[in-house]
């Protein structure tokens, strides 16, 4: 089988998303990372006096922790050659025909002002380091719903940013989190009310579009009693040789009954540095769903995480990894069991061709806390060539005696005897393997919204270049 | 294939030259931790490994497992059957390893964890690490407690909740033990677990 004339689904990224415009910030911070930097991220955005204390801290901490030691490979990051904080255009707007004819014109190419207009709710754009444009339902205004950006968040509705803000993840959590905590900038804030559900969802798009960029958005949602809502994001950036990073802070408050599903489909160009930190508090008996695809970037290490504190909560990860020449996925999910009949699922999948690497990397918690846990963790892997790789590095640790924990975890290549069955029925090969690649993250894009399950269907179809037999 | 009993040793490093079955009987109390490893380094072998032990009250065991593919058309199945009593523990790192040219490698490990007692801990790390193509490998783990039905069955017969466990572990551990081919290590094993 010639598997190496596999063709790469990435190949059209250049021209489909890779595109860059020329710069014309309204602001920009000077290049590398200090302590003035960040007063002056403070300082531009106007804010109230704790949280500049808040970014100070975070920087300290920042400063004494050790880069990871495990994981991908960070030691190429030079975090003095990056700019913590280009700020696009004066404010936020609230039409698409007032954004800058440069912003206006990327959006307009990723599509984003069609797919608001056809099946969204709610509409976050983010350009560098701010949110550019913003938009939702007024029926869903009416409803209470809040869909703003962290920073309007911060100035509009200062009491519940302060007392939901930093709480599931403290800015000392981890290396990246404290970078964030200390340079954050734009990112969306949710708030559904009690028991309002929002049946279309709401959507984020982050754009990196400055060379050496550093994107840091901030997100903070927060699920009522009884509510439901799905968040959408999606993330790309132009192909550049010097390296970008992005890493966010994502913090959800599931309050008890309610189900927050969020989605992310990240596409980064193969140049940006994705250290992401993603995690959930889920009260009694609500339900956090992470659909996670990691298609882009150079190298992502991101585990959603539940945080099962209420009895009967339950959290699902279902988490896509792609991997193609020099692109690194070091992904996976945690879930912590805190409260007595918690159950959660992961479900991960993963490829990696043309010298990539996927890893799963994963944890079960079950606290003494928590009787009657289930856990189930199914990760599988297809490798489609000898010069790729793939790891599992699952953790299940278990202080109960009465919980039921269960994991699986296979690694293959696409079976010739499911490739000659197909062909003997009159398949291609590249239809054949087309056909067992898409039944093998079947599982995941069924629970994508139609329009991204067709975009990453069609993304992940693999093509032959030149038939066989 | 024919069976062999591992002496109990803190560093267990084997190459294997022909097709073997190598079982281990943990003794139930506290021990240093224990390393046991295969690496594949001769074409064509097919290997398995059978660990088992019963934590007795209190005690804890640490043991890390590793199957390493250096050369292709190797095979490899690892088993660790554990049960745990009152306040006993498990610590259990079992890797796979594939080398870049070790096609047609086939390996798969298997844990099972079953909890008889109150206040345990089991801490389960099943890894792969997998450079080369055109191989198979999984594995899976569970944890869980003794099936409340299987032994309000066997109550319901006359056994006392006691001897109903003891049924239960027995046959947790028969399912493994009956794999060994070579009788008098089979019979080792059987009684290993016993006590």
């Amino acid at each position: 089988m010639k598997n190496n004339q596999l063709k790469d689904i990435r190949e059209t990224y250049a021209t489909k998303f890779g595109f860059n415009m020329p710069e014309a910030p309204f602001s920009k911070a000077q290049m590398g990372l200090s302590e003035d930097v960040v007063r002056e991220i403070s300082k531009n955005k106007g804010e109230p006096e704790w949280m500049l204390e808040y970014r100070l801290k975070a920087y300290e901490a920042f400063k004494q922790k050790p880069m990871p030691s495990w994981g991908a490979d960070l030691s190429h990051i030079d975090l003095q050659n990056i700019y913590y904080y280009i700020k696009p255009t004066g404010a936020e707007k609230r039409t698409w025909e007032d954004v800058p004819e440069n912003i206006k014109t990327t959006f307009d190419r990723l599509g984003v002002p069609q797919a608001e207009r056809e099946y969204l709710s709610g509409v976050k754009a983010q350009y560098d380091s701010e949110v550019v444009y913003s938009s939702l339902m007024d029926e869903l205004e009416e409803e209470g719903v809040i869909f703003l950006s962290t920073d309007e968040a911060l100035r509009k509705h200062p009491e519940i940013f302060k007392e939901y803000f930093g709480k599931v993840i403290p800015y000392a959590d981890n290396k990246f989190s404290a970078l964030n905590s200390a340079v954050w900038s734009g990112g969306s804030f949710v708030y559904i009310p009690k028991g309002v559900s929002v049946k279309r969802p709401l959507q984020a798009y982050f754009r990196i579009n400055a060379q050496n960029m550093g994107q840091f958005e901030r997100t903070l949602i927060i699920a009522e009693e009884g509510s439901f809502a799905h968040y959408v994001e999606g993330c790309t950036a132009p192909v550049y040789s010097s390296d970008s990073l992005h890493a966010a802070v994502v913090e959800v408050i599931v309050k008890p009954g309610a189900r927050f599903r969020y989605t992310t489909i990240q596409n980064w160009s193969d140049n940006v540095y994705n250290l992401v930190t993603k995690r959930a508090r889920v009260e009694k008996d609500a339900v956090m769903e992470w659909v996670d695809g990691n298609l882009g970037s150079k190298v992502t290490m991101k585990y959603p995480s539940c945080y099962l504190i209420g009895e009967g909560a339950r959290g699902e990860v279902l988490s896509i990894a792609y991997a193609s020449k020099g692109q690194h996925q070091d992904a996976g999910a945690k879930m912590i069991h805190a409260a007595p009949n918690t159950s959660s699922s992961i479900v991960s999948k993963s490829v990696s061709l043309r010298g990539g690497r996927t890893s799963y990397r994963g944890l079960v918690d079950v606290a003494l806390s928590a009787p009657n846990a289930r856990a189930r963790v199914e990760c599988d892997a297809l490798i489609l060539d000898s010069i790729s790789a793939t790891d599992t590095f699952p953790t299940m640790r278990i202080n109960e005696s009465s919980a039921n924990v269960e994991h699986e975890a296979t690694v293959s290549k696409i079976g010739e005897e499911k490739l000659f069955y197909l062909m003997s029925r009159g398949l291609t090969e590249s239809e054949a393997m087309g056909l067992i690649v898409s039944g093998f993250i079947e599982p995941i894009v069924r629970e994508l919204p139609m329009e991204y399950a067709v975009e990453l269907n069609r993304l992940i179809e693999l093509e032959m270049e030149g038939s066989v037999g | 294939m024919k069976s062999l009993l591992l002496e109990q040793n803190k560093n267990i490093s084997i190459s294997p030259v022909e097709d073997t079955q190598y079982v281990y009987v943990l003794p139930g109390v506290s021990t240093e931790p224990t390393n046991l490893e295969l690496n594949f380094e001769k074409e064509g072998v097919t290997c398995e490994i059978i660990v088992l032990g019963k934590m007795h009250e209190g005690q804890s065991v640490e043991l890390t497992t590793i199957s390493r593919h250096l050369v292709p058309n190797t095979s490899c199945v690892t088993n660790y059957y554990v049960a745990l009593e009152d306040g006993s523990s498990s610590n259990y790192v079992g890797k796979i390893i594939i080398a870049k040219k070790a096609f047609q490698t086939n390996s798969y490990l298997n844990n099972k964890t079953l909890v008889i007692g109150e206040g345990t801990k089991n801490i389960t790390r099943p890894i792969l690490e997998i450079e080369a193509d055109d191989v198979k490998a999984s594995h899976g783990a569970t944890t869980g407690r003794v099936r409340g039905d299987d032994i309000y069955y066997l109550t319901s017969r006359g056994l006392t909740k006691k001897e109903a466990e003891e049924l239960v572990v027995e046959g947790f551990f028969e399912s493994m033990v009956e794999k060994i081919e070579t009788g008098d290590v089979r019979e080792k094993a059987r009684a290993g677990v016993k006590s």
